[in-house]
């Protein structure tokens, strides 16, 4: 199984999305590990964690956190918050900051409204990047019903690749 | 003709205020400037000579020392309801759509409406200072761009690139917004970080961006200019004197702005801060988009009763236009507001309101003060303000004003004790409304008003100590 990184601004709601995936992923029966970012110093915890769990979940702020990513051998996937507007830079800047490296997928968070209005976008940076959209989230504020429209909001085959496991 | 453009990465990256800052800093420099934003969506509209704009863009045409026209905002979006908007097209109501029928609209005469406004403008004015919307690289909507690039390229405009610090990321924004435009990114002169509230480093940034820097302006705290939208409206403190019920279809925000100035202390009052109803010594129910709607709203939150309770325990009650209305004994439509029916307000003040065509009021005032009640003591002092609403309203109560409305002399409003209500908006502009609130909750009224011109000026050397002003001079 596949370790994950979810790296967004702050504030574009990466810690839900990983809690969601975290009480998914253990309602599956997987051993799932999010390490806090205060552990990132910590080589003996990582160590530790990459030993005990199936599957380490972690969050990035900056793009310098990707050194993580390498770390613990995680693919990133990019978070984008469209409620406050130009989320395909942010995608975008992300992805062409880092070289494309480890970035295995774009995430849309907060969006309210029809998804048609985005696909000519979604396709726009898909063809550019190479890089599969995850899904559209809505904008949702009660973790319960995040955990169920998170779950219908994602592509369970790209996300199933991506976590080298079923959703 | 030159024109500058200032857009943003993100939404609220702060582009109507350095927009407001350039304006007045170029006409004190003895330019004659012109603000310019093609489509504005906001509650807030500003009356001219024959209509409406987006108050942003009145209030730049007022740091830059001119009269606001229709061409300076051609395209004004009011939310009406959900996915619903009245769209404002040079001043002048058009039609109500939902987002299909406006993107269609744009596509097809979004383009000639800017352009021809924007014509007008440049036969007039030295410099226009253009404010885009949103982020320039949607590229989802690139194709229907009127806000952003469109106007920039029509204009031959050198842009300015802004982004709010404090929404982080800040070298990522820059970066993918530049790199989405693509061959438009030679469009942008430089960029400038907003809303700091420490020191920046920006000189890596100019390396991998390849733009100057042009300033990092500060957080400016309590900055006192009206409220663009509903989405700053905040609630500061624990302690106020008036609440303003925040109805779902609220609109003219900017109504409240003069009492903040005048030493009162305002609240906006939610579904989730419901019990300070008892709480405030002047209760106000706002203009509306929809008094029906809204009224019925207030019924189901049982609010109607708290309010009653309000006026007979003698607190000051205000209802502004579809506020007043809903003040009344009844309500009637004939299907012009919304379905054909009649239904009870709120039995406060001895009026009624019908809804009987389509007709709108769209007006500047000038009128004094009659009423009896807490503004017994100010009559014969004059007041100013502007009228938009639909629906008539007759009363057999006392009136608060005499108005001239074109040409006429009506009365307007009516008033019973310390409850009262008016069609007149921007009535807290006066400062002797303002008086008879504070003497009514007995408050002390010798607090020193600020101007918005000094706070132009404020925002304008703020501005202009934290940018290059002279590389962003070379770009006209």
């Amino acid at each position: 199984m596949n370790n994950l990184m979810f790296l967004g601004a702050k504030s574009c709601g990466k810690s839900t999305i990983m809690n969601s995936l975290h009480r998914l992923l253990s309602e599956s029966g997987y051993r799932v590990f999010t390490l806090d970012k205060r552990d990132y110093t910590s080589i003996e915890m990582i160590g530790q964690s990459l030993c005990k769990y199936d599957c380490i979940l972690i969050e990035g702020d900056e793009l310098t956190d990707v050194k993580i990513a390498d770390m613990v051998d995680a693919s990133v996937v990019l978070v984008g918050d469209i409620e406050r507007g130009g989320v395909f830079a942010v995608l975008y800047g992300m992805y062409a900051l880092l070289n494309g490296q480890r970035v295995s997928g774009f995430l849309i968070n907060k969006f309210r409204g029809d998804d048609a209005i985005l696909m000519s976008g979604l396709k726009f940076l898909e063809e550019k990047t190479g890089v599969p959209f995850l899904g559209i989230i809505p904008h949702i504020s009660d973790m319960d019903d995040f955990i169920e429209v998170f779950r219908g909001a994602v592509e369970p085959d790209v996300m199933s690749q991506i976590l080298g496991v079923n959703l | 003709m030159s024109a500058i453009a200032i857009h943003g990465t993100t939404s609220n990256a702060g582009k109507t205020i350095i927009a407001t800052a350039l304006c007045r800093i170029f006409n004190d420099k003895g330019y004659r400037v012109a603000p310019f934003k093609s489509q504005n969506m906001s509650l807030n509209s500003y009356v001219i000579p024959g209509g409406e704009i987006a108050r942003a863009q009145a209030l730049q045409a007022h740091a830059a020392r001119i009269e606001p026209t229709a061409d300076m905002n051609p395209i004004l979006l009011k939310p009406k309801a959900e996915h619903v908007s009245q769209v404002v097209i040079r001043g002048r109501p058009y039609a109500d759509m939902n987002v299909k029928e406006y993107h269609d609209f744009v596509e097809r005469q979004g383009r000639e409406i800017v352009k021809t406004s924007l014509k007008n403008l440049s036969s007039e004015y030295d410099l226009i200072i253009m404010e885009g919307a949103g982020s320039p690289a949607e590229i989802n909507i690139l194709q229907r761009d009127i806000v952003n690039v469109y106007p920039a390229k029509l204009a031959k405009a050198k842009c300015i690139l802004v982004h709010n610090i404090e929404y982080g990321s800040t070298l990522v924004y820059l970066f993918g917004t530049l790199k989405l435009l693509d061959t438009e990114r030679e469009l942008y002169r430089g960029i400038i970080l907003n809303n700091s509230r420490g020191t920046v480093d920006t000189v890596e940034l100019e390396h991998i961006l390849k733009k100057p820097v042009f300033g990092v302006v500060p957080h400016i705290e309590d900055l006192h200019l009206p409220e663009e939208d509903s989405l700053s409206l905040k609630n500061h403190d624990e302690h106020f004197d008036v609440g303003v019920i925040r109805l779902p279809h609220m609109s003219n925000f900017t109504d409240f702005d003069a009492l903040k100035l005048g030493g009162l202390k305002v609240r906006y009052i939610s579904i989730s801060t419901e019990s300070e109803i008892k709480r405030a010594s002047v209760l106000i129910i706002p203009g509306t988009k929809n008094t029906i709607l809204d009224l019925k709203w207030l019924r189901e939150q049982g609010w109607d009763h708290a309010i009653v309770q309000a006026a007979n325990d003698g607190r000051v009650i205000i209802g502004i236009c579809g506020g007043y209305q809903m003040l009344g004994k009844r309500i009637i439509d004939s299907g012009f507001e919304n379905n054909r029916e009649e239904i009870e307000g709120l039995g406060l003040l001895d009026v009624v309101t019908r809804f009987d065509s389509y007709t709108k009021i769209t007006e500047r005032i000038k009128g004094t003060i009659i009423g009896a009640g807490i503004l017994e003591e100010f009559q014969g002092e004059k007041i100013t303000g502007y009228e938009i609403h639909t629906g008539q309203t007759s009363t057999s109560a006392k009136p608060c004003f005499i108005i001239n409305r074109g040409g006429k002399t009506i009365q307007d409003g009516a008033i019973n004790g310390s409850v009262f209500g008016t069609y007149v908006h921007g009535i807290f502009d006066n400062p002797p409304i303002r008086k008879a609130l504070l003497k009514a909750i007995q408050k002390p009224s010798n607090i020193i008003e600020r101007d918005l011109d000094d706070e132009i000026d404020r925002l304008a050397s703020i501005f202009s100590a934290s940018v290059d002003l002279e590389k962003i001079e070379a770009l006209i």
